[in-house]
Order: C-alpha cells, then sequence, then structure tokens
C-alpha cells in the first residue's frame, strides 16, 4: 500500500526526496482538510504523514477519522523544521483514556 | 443491593435459569479481566518503544529538514523541487496485520535499500545529498513509528471496550443476579414454610377429626 504526504512545499519536498511518490501541498489548514478527505475515501493507503501545523488545527477532525477508521490508515503527525516549541502530544490523551493515567507526565 | 431483574417468577426453573446466567456471567467476567490484564501489558511494553521511536525520528527529521532547508538557501528552492520531483518513488509498503489477544494490529514491511541518488550532481549541491539520504534513513523509522502508533491506537480503543465490559459485570449484572438468585431464594423459602404449616395444621385438624 501506499505512503502519501500532506504538508507544505518544504515538508513535501523532503519526503519527495526520500521515495514518497504521492506528495500534496497543501498551503493552509483547510485545503490541507480537503487532501485528507479524499485520502479518507481511498483504501490504498497505508499511512498519511501530516505536517504537525496543519495537524494541529484540524485535531477535531483527525481524531473523529482515528476513532471510526480500521486499522488503515494511520495518520501519522510529523514535525517540520520549524517546529521547537513544546506541544500537546495527542497520544497521551489516547494513553489516558485506555488506563487513567498520563504515563508521559511521570 | 442491587435492583432485581424485572418480570422475573420466583420459581425454581427460573432460579436454575438465573444461577446458570451468573456462572456464565462470573466466568466472562474473570476472562474478560484477564485480557484487559494481558492488554494493558502489553501495551505498556509497546509505549515505552513508541516514546523512544518517536524521539528519534523528531531529532532526525529537524535535522533532515535543516539540511533540506540548507540546500534550498544554495541552489534556490525551486531548483530542490524540481530535483525532489525527479526521485524515483521507494517501492510500496507491503501491509498486514498482526493479532495480539484477539486485537488485530498493523504491520508493514518496505522494501528499499537505494543508496543510489538518481540526480545529476551538475546542479545539485552536497547539502541535497545529505539531506536526502538523511529523509531515506528516517523513512524506515517512520514506518515502523506508523505501525507502532496504529498499533497503541487499536490497542487503547480494545482496552477501552474491554474496561467498560468488566465494569459493566462487575457492577451491574453479576450484582443483578445475585440479588435476583436471593430474591427467588428467599420467596421459595417462604412459600415452602408456608406449605410446611398448612400441612402440620391439616394434620392437626384431620387428628382432631378423626379422635372426635
Amino acid at each position: 500500500m501506499k505512503v502519501v504526504a500532506v504538508g507544505d512545499i518544504d515538508f513535501i519536498a523532503g519526503f519527495q526526496l526520500a521515495g514518497v511518490k504521492e506528495v500534496y501541498e497543501s498551503n493552509d489548514a483547510s485545503k490541507a482538510k480537503n487532501t485528507l478527505e479524499k485520502i479518507k475515501e481511498r483504501k490504498d493507503v497505508a499511512i498519511v504523514l501530516i505536517q504537525r501545523k496543519f495537524a494541529k488545527e484540524l485535531r477535531n477532525y483527525i481524531n473523529e477519522w482515528k476513532f471510526n477508521k480500521g486499522i488503515y490508515p494511520i495518520i501519522l503527525e510529523l514535525p517540520d523544521h520549524k517546529d521547537n516549541e513544546e506541544y500537546e502530544d495527542p497520544m497521551s490523551e489516547i494513553i489516558k483514556r485506555a488506563i487513567g493515567v498520563d504515563l508521559n507526565k511521570r | 443491593m442491587a435492583d432485581i431483574i424485572e418480570g422475573v417468577k420466583p420459581t425454581r426453573m427460573q432460579l436454575l435459569e438465573i444461577r446458570k446466567k451468573r456462572k456464565l456471567a462470573e466466568n466472562g467476567h474473570k476472562l474478560l479481566s484477564e485480557k484487559r490484564d494481558a492488554l494493558i501489558s502489553e501495551f505498556f511494553k509497546i509505549i515505552d518503544v513508541r516514546n523512544s521511536l518517536r524521539k528519534k525520528v523528531e531529532s532526525s527529521l529537524k535535522e533532515a529538514f535543516s539540511d533540506l532547508i540548507d540546500a534550498e538557501m544554495i541552489m534556490g528552492r525551486t531548483s530542490v523541487v524540481d530535483v525532489a520531483r525527479q526521485i524515483e518513488p521507494m517501492d510500496e509498503v507491503k501491509t498486514t496485520t498482526m493479532n495480539i489477544m484477539g486485537v488485530l494490529t498493523p504491520q508493514m514491511e518496505m522494501f528499499s535499500d537505494k543508496n543510489q541518488l538518481e540526480y545529476g550532481f551538475l546542479h545539485t549541491s552536497a547539502k541535497l545529498d545529505e539531506a536526502t539520504l538523511k529523509f531515506r534513513d528516517i523513512m524506515r523509522d517512520i514506518v515502523k513509528l506508523a505501525e507502532v502508533e496504529g498499533t497503541i491506537e487499536d490497542l487503547a480503543r480494545e482496552i477501552e471496550k474491554t474496561k467498560r465490559r468488566v465494569n459493566a459485570l462487575e457492577h451491574i449484572f453479576i450484582p443483578r443476579f445475585k440479588a435476583t438468585e436471593k430474591y427467588i431464594e428467599l420467596v421459595l423459602d417462604e412459600r415452602e414454610r408456608e406449605d410446611f404449616f398448612r400441612r402440620k395444621r391439616i394434620k392437626s385438624i384431620l387428628a382432631a377429626r378423626n379422635n372426635a
């Protein structure tokens, strides 16, 4: 199955260099959302790489998608070179819901 | 005390049936709580893997991107983007599923060991080569990370479900069965006692009549 990347021009250039064939350039969150909407319909995508700055804005949309999807595709949020600030890990929310404690705050 | 099940007739048949149901529920509760514990221990194991992998991916990704930006500064963004478009795509990832305690989790494999750079050296900078090689290295870790995060999500969902079931059995179904069982037993005992006395009474009446 395929790997796709959604992000701005630098983000997708990086993954193109790595050999990701399907990349979708988007300059803002709403365009990224449109692209994700199209990817959601497809069955041949294994991994969706999305730039963190878009994922942050589309948090609700992505969570809903994650909740309703099967095993694939896996949505992976990745930072770009500008992401330095601390950010809230969506995974810790999932962990907290599952076992009741936040392990990352030990 | 939990409520009894509504619409139950206090008969021996019902009592046997409810006992059977309670046994089933208790068995189910035991199995499910074992499943939950096993899933959680699996979950703990994988969280540590995920955290270290995530850190590794993020830091190396940052490095790769800063190399890419350097290359863009040297060659110009448009030519970097042009080169990126020409790169031969890697093979597709092969996806299968793995079964952890009845939960299907993703497993992915990637076969591409390309160390060759397919673009010309004339118009590109060495920084771009570095960035490309770094991105290729990361790709393997990214696929692994995707696998692990997908597994965590699926496991978390299953744990939530199992927990809910365990709690429902423990706090609602089993107490309810127990209460109903007790209620029926009480009613039956009471009836038996009534019967016993009725018989005694009849016996004494009959005895009195025979004597007279």
